[in-house]
């Protein structure tokens, strides 16, 4: 079980999301400019961090929002949760 | 223009619940029945999405309309004797009346922003209406929500996974909840109902 | 029934104990009728009849006894209840005992007295650790040989009836929650109580307080109980604190959730009506208070497995709390101060207490001094060497123990006793606290693993952290809860600490195991040995996680409640390096066994998935339909007449009435499974373009297109029709499987993506319900049933779309078409739909309307070569199902970079067509793999498979199916052949176009 707090609905059980996969991966804004190596890396190439790890949770049975979550992978604890526009790991580290 | 009776159909609306209900006295019959259960139908339910927060003028159409505000916090509703408007999303709310009037006609008559998208969800969400003193601890059988009474308050809505399916669930009164549900699974829905209390005996109506 | 005149109960006092003497209660042990009371568990009412052997052991089938009180028991498992109430490996310890309770003791055949597997025993050696491994692995005999190892190395066994009892599940919120109701629990719930948090407090017995319960200690110059009475008391008026009794937390997991069980009727017969016998809690808290106390560890020496050797502890319990002489003659063998707490208790309970063996030398003044006045001799620097008796403790030998406790005397003494109490100190229970995430660490104070840093909001306090006297407990309690309110912001209330009795204590000095020959048991639920640990160290597996697997050390169904920390301590002694460096193996849950019930809960049989119904449900249950699951959805998959049984036969019969019917005159089929999404918004054309391969931004008010929506990765997602109401409003419909995942691609584009696009997407397939009427009757049928509306050529043209009325009911009507025939989808809002579908029913009868379900629907497609599931399955493209002519080369859109790729060109892609047997009749499989020679050899080289097919064409009058092959449609003519290995089946087919029937596309037309 991992609790994980909606930006809009709060805290609620991981069984109202849906795991969706690595928010780092940016779609090229302009894919029509997007060089082979680019499409590749966006839609094949996966980190899998041991530790601090960020990720899309739709929240399904809740508001539909998605979710970026700031996943600890080894100790599943959730450090930070936000919008898709938030860069969850810069704000997470500045407030280290 | 406002209170326009609008056309609705001669044709007698069908619940999803039709001819499935048994009223009566059920399970525990030991104690006076801790809850009772019953379906809120007809129901006119009208979805409004803006694109962004909504404008000043949105908010006056629409408390023009209902005689109240729209709930801007997640997690709430605003109500009044007919009209229920409950936050479902951000930037999203339903509008839910018992039908009395095209409720959807009416709201796309007044509300002009051609950025609001207004659906018409009256068929698409059965209400299932849970009360008696047990309700709160039925409720937590199926979702993980603190129900709590000094915590989930009259007028406070969650959607969450209740009974292993996607629901609203609003709090009208001390222990009285509505929960919408799917249409197609509402028959479903009700059932759960019923098995998770029995213990507490109750009444169908 | 049992009189009292019959009562055998000669093993209980005749006062005292927290058993009601005016309830008798009558049971069964293997057969025998015995008689206890209210309040008693099943394995002190044993003792009370004097029933001390009540099992056979795990590997060699030694005797075995009750062992200890409580729930980290590892012998007394019995087999509760009968039928399919059968509830084995149940501890005697835990079992509250009920009227008309049977229990069978088991792993002993035919009897406990007369068992012939303790030929294990004999063949002792055969069972060392580690011995399936070295003996039968990679031997041929292996088969031979398990059947009869696994029989005589066994527990239980389980009935295969169905279980007659309903279980439930409940999520729990609180503050604080506090797990365990004893000294430290109670102090921290009066506490935290007082403060105002919302506390709740669980506890795995009825009856709270834990091991106050049956010690003899003072709180406040009064005894415990009284403080505990008062101490519920005002727990129980507080508003605010809620006490689960009987509910045991066995599991920690992520996020700060405990799950318990709730033994809702465990304690009675059978459920009361509308009750269920467990309950799961899922409880969310901000803190958690783990007050589980801790587990008295055996001393490992030989033989210390007989039936009348028990913890010094079960024995105060068995006494103290029910009345029960677990022996006469006891002699009591320990390494820590408890031993003589052991002695006085007994032999104030008129128990002969022979002595105390003490492996230390010093003793305490306080303990000498009490002990010589009940006459009790003390044996100190000692320890019992060996023990005599077979069904029950007859003896010991005692012998005087060296400095460095690694050699005893020669000369050793025998003495008599029934009774041998040991205690070789305390384990905290850090289960909860090693769920949580944390690692305990070894303090050589108290010879024990206690918990070190914390990982979540866990607090172990009292006895789980470490600190076993009372005062310790209720101190820690207070403590603890004092600063998890202060932490949530409630006010600390003043509270005192209150006064005990205790005795300043002697330190415990730890024994691992004494020397001696016979078996010394150290794990006695598994039957492993001292000297498997020995051989385990002697063969390398040296570290506790191997030492585990390799012995099973540990592994039972007690988790190694009383065996872990012994035998982590004789592999760190063989290693010749302290506790700490060797270390502990990790509890997991489940602390204890628990049922698969409560964790299915209500999701069983019938309800384990949701039903999803169509508002046109009704009339299809009325009117024969068999129903096929469609994800959640029911669907009618075909419709059975006048009471045609269903069988294969009247199956194919109705199949075929279904397509011939509508390809004759008029059919009707319930669609309203398709998902349908509303969308509005300026940017709806340009976002349907970037999701769509084809073009939108052209696509008239009033008209359908066929869309095609591929994956990132360029493989073919959904397909569906989308139609356009107004200027920026579009009403799309999806396949039946894919509904919610592309809304959730939908949200995710236009959240994640292009959040800059003003598009909203909702649901609305359950809005309304649909119906397609197909056939060159539907316009007919239709014009009828609506209200003087223009179906004509004109007004409603093929991939029309209009807003019209059925009998003043608003209709959208979609002149779209799956089966190839003129045809149209009604869409009317969901109360509505079974009215407008017998409407129609009603206006077609003139022209024999026919319903149809999933199976005809499934057949005129294949016939029409539309593609559907078994060809969107995951690993197909545009190209691959000839839709090239639907990928735009003007605009961007999801999937376009990778439909590139060198992969996706390789002319040897399989690519779709049709196929029909050689010989017009065999049913070709859906799944065949298509290959050219069926005899060649394996590997064979595959050309492609068959992805879906109709056993019978109705039209067409024989077989057809749809497949992907190398070279696709260029191999028009050809022959090869499907073959499916795992059902036996080869057959020639020839390839043919994948478009059977009016390949022109005159019938849309009527
Ligand atoms: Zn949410």
């Amino acid at each position: 079980m991992i609790r994980i707090k909606c930006p809009y609905c709060g805290l609620r059980d991981h069984s109202e999301f849906n795991y969706i996969g690595d928010a780092t991966k940016i779609r090229p804004v302009s894919p029509e400019l997007a060089n082979d190596e680019e499409w590749f890396d966006y839609i094949y190439i996966r980190d899998n961090p041991r530790g601090v790890h960020q990720e899309y949770w739709q929240h399904i049975t809740g508001c539909r929002s998605y979710v970026k979550v700031l996943r600890d992978t080894v100790t599943h604890e959730v450090l930070k949760t936000g919008l898709p526009s938030d860069d969850l790991l810069f704000s997470y580290e500045a407030e280290k | 223009m406002v209170d326009k009776d609008c056309n609705l159909p001669q044709i007698k609306r069908l619940s999803a619940l039709d001819g499935q209900i048994e009223s009566g006295r059920f399970g525990n019959l030991k104690t006076e029945p801790g809850i009772l259960i019953k379906e809120n139908h007809p129901l006119s339910i009208v979805q409004l999405e803006t694109r962004k927060p909504p404008t000043k003028d949105f908010l006056k159409v629409i408390k023009n309309l209902f005689e109240f505000d729209v709930p801007l916090s997640p997690n709430t509703s605003n109500v009044s004797d007919k009209t229920h408007i409950i936050w479902t999303g951000p930037n999203r709310w339903i509008i839910v009346e018992p039908e009395t009037r095209d409720l959807t006609s009416l709201v796309k008559s007044q509300v002009k922003e051609t950025t609001v998208a207004i659906v018409d969800l009256s068929h698409a969400r059965s209400s299932i209406e849970i009360d008696g003193v047990m309700t709160r601890e039925l409720l937590l059988k199926g979702a993980a929500i603190d129900f709590h009474p000094e915590v989930f308050l009259v007028k406070h809505c969650v959607q969450t996974t209740f009974f292993n399916l996607s629901a609203l669930i609003c709090c009208l009164d001390e222990n009285r909840f509505n929960i919408f549900i799917a249409r197609g699974f509402a028959l479903d829905l009700w059932q759960k109902v019923q098995e998770a209390a029995e213990e507490f005996g109750y009444e169908t109506l | 029934m049992l009189s009292t005149k019959n009562n055998q109960q000669t093993k209980r006092l005749s006062s005292g104990g927290l058993i009601d003497r005016s309830k008798p209660i009558t049971f069964k042990f293997d057969g025998k009728p015995l008689m206890g009371y209210d309040g008693d568990t099943l394995a002190s009412a044993l003792l009370a009849n004097n029933i001390k052997l009540v099992g056979r052991s795990f590997k060699y089938h030694r005797p075995r006894g009750i062992y200890t009180a409580g729930t980290e028991e590892p012998n007394a498992l019995v087999a509760l209840r009968s039928n399919a109430r059968t509830e084995p490996n149940t501890r005697a310890t835990n079992i509250e005992l009920f009227d008309g309770l049977e229990a069978k003791s088991q792993n002993r055949w035919p009897n406990l007295f007369l068992d012939f597997m303790q030929i294990n025993n004999l063949a002792g050696p055969l069972f060392t650790a580690g011995f399936y491994y070295k003996t039968f692995m990679g031997m041929p005999g292996w088969h031979f040989y398990e059947h009869f190892i696994r029989k005589a190395a066994g527990m239980g066994s389980t009935e295969l009836e169905r279980d007659p009892d309903a279980y439930d599940k409940k999520n729990a919120f609180c503050d604080i929650l506090i797990i365990g109701g004893g000294p430290t629990g109670l102090s921290a719930a009066l506490t935290a109580g007082r403060s105002g948090a919302r506390v709740l407090i669980i506890d795995s017995s009825k009856l709270l307080g834990g091991q106050l319960l049956w010690e003899l200690d003072q709180i406040d110059s009064k005894p415990a109980l009284q403080w505990i009475e008062s101490t519920l008391e005002e727990l129980k008026e507080m508003k605010n604190v809620t006490i689960a009794r009987r509910t045991t937390a066995f599991g920690y997991y992520d996020s700060n959730v405990v799950n318990a069980i709730e033994s809702v009727s465990d304690h009675l017969p059978t459920p009361e009506p509308h009750t269920v016998r467990q309950r799961l809690w899922q409880i969310r808290a901000q803190k958690v208070i783990i007050a589980t106390g801790a587990t008295e560890r055996p001393l490992v020496f030989s033989n210390n497995d007989r039936p009348g050797i028990m913890l010094a502890s079960a024995t105060r319990r068995y006494v103290n709390q029910f009345a029960v002489k677990p022996g006469n003659r006891a002699v009591i063998f320990a390494n820590n101060d408890d031993g003589y707490k052991t002695a006085v208790n007994l032999a104030e309970k008129d128990i002969n207490v022979r002595a105390v063996v003490d492996s230390r030398t010093h003793v305490n003044q306080f303990w000498k001094t009490k002990l010589e006045k009940l006459g009790v001799e003390i044996i100190p620097g000692s320890a019992v060497i060996n023990t005599h008796g077979h069904f029950g403790l007859t003896g010991i030998d005692v012998a005087s123990l060296s400095a460095d406790q690694k050699s005893t005397s020669s000369q050793s003494t025998f003495m008599s006793a029934d009774l041998l109490a040991i205690s070789g100190g305390w384990s905290p229970n850090v289960h909860l606290y090693c769920h949580a995430g944390g690692r305990p660490q070894y303090e050589a104070s108290v010879a024990a693993f206690i918990p070190g840093v914390r990982s979540q909001s866990e607090y172990p306090a009292g006895a789980s952290n470490g600190a076993f006297s009372l005062i310790d407990c209720v101190t820690e309690g207070i403590n603890c809860g004092n600063q998890l309110v202060t932490e949530l912001g409630f006010s600390k209330t003043g509270f005192s600490i209150p006064q005990t009795d205790e005795p300043t204590v002697t330190p415990i000095k730890a024994l691992w195991r004494i020397p001696g020959k016979g078996k010394k048991f150290v794990d006695i639920q598994d039957d492993v040995t001292e000297s498997d640990i020995k051989l385990a160290h002697q063969e390398g597996y040296i570290s506790v996680e191997h030492l585990k697997r390799y012995t099973t050390l540990g592994m039972g169904t007690d988790q190694g409640k009383t065996s872990n920390m012994n035998g982590h301590a004789i592999m760190a002694e063989e290693r010749g390096e302290d506790i700490e460096t060797v270390g502990t193996t990790m509890f997991r849950p489940p602390y204890i066994p628990i049922a698969m019930g409560p964790l299915a809960g209500r999701d069983i049989g019938q309800s384990y998935s949701a039903k999803r119904k169509s508002a046109i449900h009704n009339w299809h249950h009325e009117n024969g339909a068999i129903f096929v699951d469609a994800g959640q959805w029911l669907r009618p998959q075909y419709y059975l007449k006048n009471g045609e049984a269903n069988t294969t036969e009247n199956m194919d019969v109705a199949i075929t009435r279904e397509v011939q019917g509508t390809r004759g005159s008029v059919g009707i089929v319930d669609v309203s499974t398709l998902g349908k999404i509303d969308i509005q918004g300026a940017d709806s054309s340009e976002f349907l373009n970037r999701i769509y391969t084809n073009g939108w931004t052209k696509l008239a008010i009033g008209k359908a297109r066929y869309g095609l929506m591929l994956r990132e990765d360029g493989i073919v997602f959904d397909d569906g029709t989308t139609s356009r109401l107004s200027e920026d409003h579009y009403f799309m419909t999806t396949t039946t499987s894919n509904a919610a995942s592309v809304l959730s691609h939908m949200e995710y584009c236009l959240q994640v993506h292009w959040p800059d696009l003003d598009v909203k997407i909702s649901s609305v397939t359950e809005q309304w319900a649909a119906m397609a009427i197909a056939g060159p009757k539907s316009r007919d049928v239709l014009q009828k049933s609506t209200d003087e509306e223009d179906l004509s050529d004109e007004a409603l043209p093929f991939m029309g779309v209009n807003q019209i009325s059925i009998n003043g009911i608003p209709a959208l009507i979609f002149r779209i078409s799956f089966s190839g025939e003129l045809a149209y989808e009604v869409n009317v809002p969901a109360d509505y739909g079974e009215y407008v579908w017998r409407r129609i029913m009603e206006k077609g009868k003139t022209d024999n309307i026919t319903p149809y379900g999933t199976e005809a629907m499934a057949i005129m497609r294949i016939e029409k070569g539309h593609v559907a599931g078994g060809e969107l399955d995951g690993r197909t493209t545009p190209d691959d199902l000839g839709l090239n002519k639907l990928i735009s080369s003007k605009k961007e859109f999801i999937g376009r970079r990778l439909l590139k790729r060198e992969g996706f060109l390789d002319p040897k892609r399989p690519k779709l067509v049709g196929l029909i047997p050689i010989d017009g009749k065999s049913r070709i499989r859906t799944g065949s793999i298509l290959v050219k020679d069926p005899n060649a050899s394996l590997p064979m080289p595959k050309l492609g498979h068959v992805s879906s097919g109709a056993y019978l064409s109705p039209t067409l009058k024989h077989p057809i199916s749809l497949g992907l092959i190398t070279g696709g449609t260029d191999r028009i003519g050809e022959t090869v052949w499907a073959t499916s290995p795992l059902h036996g089946e080869t057959n020639e087919v020839k390839i043919v176009d994948p478009v059977f029937y009016d390949k022109q596309g005159e019938r849309l037309n009527g």
